[in-house]
């Protein structure tokens, strides 16, 4: 009966998300007090906070967002060394890189198990937001389109240690999160034989292949079985998504941006 | 005459009436149909997606636009 319920709410709840569909463009900006847009959180977002009802999802979220941040500030850095050769004035530009290494720092010094690590990613996501976006209105103002073609396909292959090492962190990470994942997918298919999530810890064997041989294993079934597992991922991700939309409305209420990527 | 058109009056509304009657006993109801999505058989595709969509992509990331 409970599953039932949920799918139905299921039902209910993909309907909103394909009836709200908010454009890009709406996130890129603070409005001009400072605080968000309230209730205005676009699928990506919401799709992102969903894992972070515990620390190990918001430790991702949170190392996604610093790993965007290096990535831009990276190509920032190099896109202002290109244009001091081209006696190009890059003080507004230099101006917003140091901006970006405030919210950086700001990400990084972010606590995940503190009970507000939500509502600071999504406040630090919006100022990396509203602060790349200044740098690329700004750039535009200074480069015609051949000169930014031009950088853009000299940082395309740019990469650091500091990068890397990033990069690193998040998938040993991710690779825990879909270990804790799939070994609660195995209590309720009521597999024992863990050799496959062990294989995926440890590297030897990609998430493609996990989950190639998880619906094989799940299409082997009985259609009752299938229906069971099918029934209980979906009451866990509904439940999830509940808990998500509860906790950005709580957000929409109280939220406020602190103004690191206020737009001029 | 008048009596013979009054009869076959009435037996033309007669199988009339049966007619729809029973085209609309026969006919299966919208709950049959939605029960038979509801309680029916799910897909393999459908059963695979939700299982994916509680792991995570490894090369997925925070999307907060391009500098350039």
């Amino acid at each position: 009966m409970g599953s039932i319920v949920s799918l139905a709410f299921a039902v209910e709840a993909d309907d909103d998300n394909q009836g709200n569909p908010i454009d890009d463009e709406s996130n890129d900006q603070v409005n001009e007090t400072g605080s968000p847009k309230k209730h205005h959180f676009d699928n990506e977002t919401e799709r992102e906070v969903g894992i972070m009802n515990n620390s190990l999802g918001a430790r991702i979220r949170l190392l996604q967002l610093e790993k965007a941040l290096l990535t831009n500030i990276l190509k920032g850095v190099m896109t202002v060394q290109v244009l001091k050769g081209l006696n190009v004035t890059v003080t507004e530009l230099e101006e917003i890189l140091e901006n970006l290494s405030d919210v950086l720092d700001a990400v990084r010094a972010v606590d995940p198990t503190a009970n507000d690590s939500v509502l600071v990613f999504v406040q630090l996501k919006n100022d990396s937001r509203n602060l790349t976006k200044q740098f690329r209105d700004s750039l535009r103002s200074l480069l015609d389109n051949e000169t930014i073609a031009m950088i853009k396909e000299q940082l395309k292959n740019m990469t650091s240690d500091e990068l890397q090492n990033c990069s690193m962190r998040l998938r040993h990470w991710i690779r825990q999160f879909n270990h804790n994942q799939l070994y609660r997918l195995y209590g309720i298919i009521g597999e024992t034989n863990t050799s496959l999530i062990n294989e995926y810890i440890n590297g030897n064997i990609s998430l493609d292949l996990v989950k190639l041989q998880l619906h094989k294993m799940v299409n082997q079934m009985t259609k009752e079985k299938r229906h069971m597992i099918f029934s209980e991922v979906k009451e866990e991700n509904i439940k999830k998504k509940i808990h998500t939309q509860a906790m950005l409305e709580d957000m929409g209420r109280h939220g406020k941006g602190n103004g690191h990527g206020k737009p001029n | 005459m008048n009596k013979k058109i009054i009869s076959l009056l009435f037996i033309l509304i007669l199988l009339v009436s049966v007619t729809v009657s029973y085209a609309y006993f026969n006919q299966p109801s919208t709950s049959d149909v939605d029960q038979t999505n509801t309680d029916g058989y799910i897909d393999d595709d459908t059963v695979s997606s939700e299982i994916d969509s509680t792991l995570l992509d490894e090369d997925q990331g925070v999307e907060i636009g391009d500098m350039i």
